[in-house]
């Protein structure tokens, strides 16, 4: 058993350790709580290991600002252990205290400690998290360029996730919330300490429905990972997803990958979205070469026409699984589509907000589409300038 | 599985009126968390009879904590490693219940979380075998 470095101190001098308020529990046993010292001031304990009947706690001195930040979810359990004045106290069977040791928080090993991120009400864990390794990364190291790619990597990769595993849920007809409220997930923190981001749940819960849809993108990211380290350097579907959504998912596990080069040389990804089994997981490099391998490879057959241009009026958006439905066509005949009076276009984040100024303004738009097996998807949308029929027609490659 | 002599009754030292009359017969298949791969009965004894938390109370502290789905258990356990990785081990045990393995009963928010009062003898540890470890 690990023994405390530290000097031992009278047993009675922090009190009899007896809770005042339980923060955490398990079977009916305190885990996390706070208790009074003798002068009344707040003591927080936390239960490290139990051995020879005896259970062992670290008794960290905390304040009232510390314990509401702790109970709000402002700050983790590990955070508001780390004070100045820390001690470690072994509680009998009987409950009396067998010894008190006066530590430093340093010395306290780090196996027996909370892990980062875990806040004392488990609903206010990180969902999702990303955290950024690498020689480059650290504190006062971090450049703002690496920050943005740790947000966008999160995001797109969630906004993947959060497609692919609604599209499952529509095929058994549930239909629960957009891509938007699954992937724009609220943010919770970030550390300095190579560099990590870490995402909530949605602040409006749909009870159970929300823990399906997480789980199963949970499910994915596994699947598609493990497809991506798989032996092989072809393209193969996986199992149970059809040609696109396979790319989908290597699209996924491509964003949240480290680039090739840079600062950043991995990326670990935890939360419980992630780490319901694994904990975490650390993507390299390896990881992106592999996973873009598999979307070239994929490429290979054709499946796109050429791109085609159109003008006419955003008059219905979805924000949350980023569609469009542009109607008023000219021409009505529209190159590649046919004659048709409207079409449903989806698009890319990038897009979002020219998009949703379309649809409020309701002004003519010009898009650059392209044909994708039997969708349509918007590479390129401008506010129209000219005359319709100048504005419309087939575009050639390289001409955006 | 063991052959096991049992005496459908409790130990001496359960409280009284413990475990509730609203318990039910142990029945089905249940998951319980393990520090040791393969089983250990160490595992399998009661905050009680490990002489751990004391303040309890005292009947669920008689009791062994198990879920009714590997799902739960996987969730609760990645749960209490976040906050205690030194207490709780990795490993998750199935194990198989029959009436004559004691009562239980749902306790607590979770659904799937019940409390299992084993009758004297059972050789507990002996119902289970470990079917999944969590990474650190």
């Amino acid at each position: 058993m690990w023994e405390p470095e530290g000097n031992r101190i009278g047993q009675d001098k922090l009190g009899s350790l007896e809770p005042r308020e339980v923060l955490y529990e398990f079977e009916g046993e305190p885990l996390t709580f706070v208790a009074d010292d003798p002068g009344g001031e707040a003591l927080l304990l936390h239960s490290l290991v139990t051995f020879d009947r005896t259970s062992r706690y670290l008794v960290s001195a905390i304040d009232s600002r510390i314990l509401g930040d702790l109970k709000a979810g402002r700050i983790d359990v590990l955070s508001a252990l780390r004070q100045p004045r820390c001690w470690i106290a072994d509680v009998a069977e009987d409950a009396t205290i067998k010894t008190v040791w006066r530590i430093e928080f340093a010395l306290v090993p780090e196996k027996v400690l909370p892990r980062p991120g875990a806040m004392i009400n488990p609903d206010l864990d990180p969902l999702f998290r990303l955290r950024l390794i690498g020689s480059g990364v650290g504190p006062g190291r971090t450049s703002a360029g690496d920050v943005r790619m740790a947000a966008q990597a999160a995001e797109s990769g969630l906004r993947g996730l959060a497609r692919l595993a609604l599209d499952e849920k529509k095929k058994v007809g549930a239909v629960p919330g957009n891509i938007r409220y699954y992937s724009d997930l609220p943010f919770l923190f970030s550390r300095a300490a190579s560099f990590e981001i870490a995402f909530g749940r949605p602040r409006d819960r749909l009870p159970g429905i929300d823990e399906e849809v997480f789980a199963e993108m949970g499910r994915l990211l596994e699947r598609g990972l493990k497809a991506v380290r798989a032996n092989n350097d072809g393209f193969e579907p996986i199992e149970g997803l059809d040609t696109d959504r396979t790319i989908q998912l290597f699209e996924v596990i491509r964003a949240l990958t480290p680039p090739t080069r840079g600062d950043v040389e991995r990326v670990e990804i935890g939360g419980e979205m992630v780490g319901e089994r694994s904990g975490s997981r650390v993507l390299t490099r390896d990881d992106r070469v592999r996973s873009v391998q598999r979307i070239k490879a994929s490429r290979k057959a054709p499946r796109k026409e050429a791109p085609f241009r159109v003008s006419g009026v955003i008059e219905e958006a979805d924000q949350g699984n980023f569609c469009f439905t542009l109607r008023q066509l000219d021409p009505s005949d529209v190159p590649v589509v046919g004659h048709v009076t409207e079409i449903l276009f989806g698009f890319e984040e990038r897009l979002y907000d020219t998009v949703m100024e379309a649809f409020n303004s309701l002004e003519r738009m010009v898009v650059v589409g392209e044909r994708v097996d039997s969708q349509y998807q918007a590479l390129d949308i401008k506010l129209a300038v000219g005359t319709a029929g100048e504005e419309s027609g087939s575009v050639g490659f390289g001409s955006k | 599985m063991s052959t096991q002599s049992v005496s459908l009754n409790f130990p001496d030292w359960f409280p009284s009126n413990c475990p509730p009359s609203t318990a039910d017969d142990a029945l089905g298949i249940v998951y319980r968390f393990a520090t040791k791969s393969p089983v250990a009965a160490e595992d399998f004894l009661s905050h009680k009879e490990l002489g751990l938390a004391p303040k309890a109370p005292p009947c669920r502290r008689c009791s062994l904590s198990v879920y009714r789905t590997v799902g739960s258990a996987r969730r609760k356990l990645r749960e209490l490693r976040d906050r205690s990785p030194a207490r709780f081990g990795p490993y998750i045990a199935e194990g198989s219940l029959s009436a004559e393995h004691g009562k239980i009963k749902q306790e607590g928010a979770d659904p799937d979380h019940h409390e299992w009062w084993a009758y004297q003898g059972v050789q507990r540890h002996t119902l289970f075998r470990i079917v999944e470890t969590l990474e650190s």
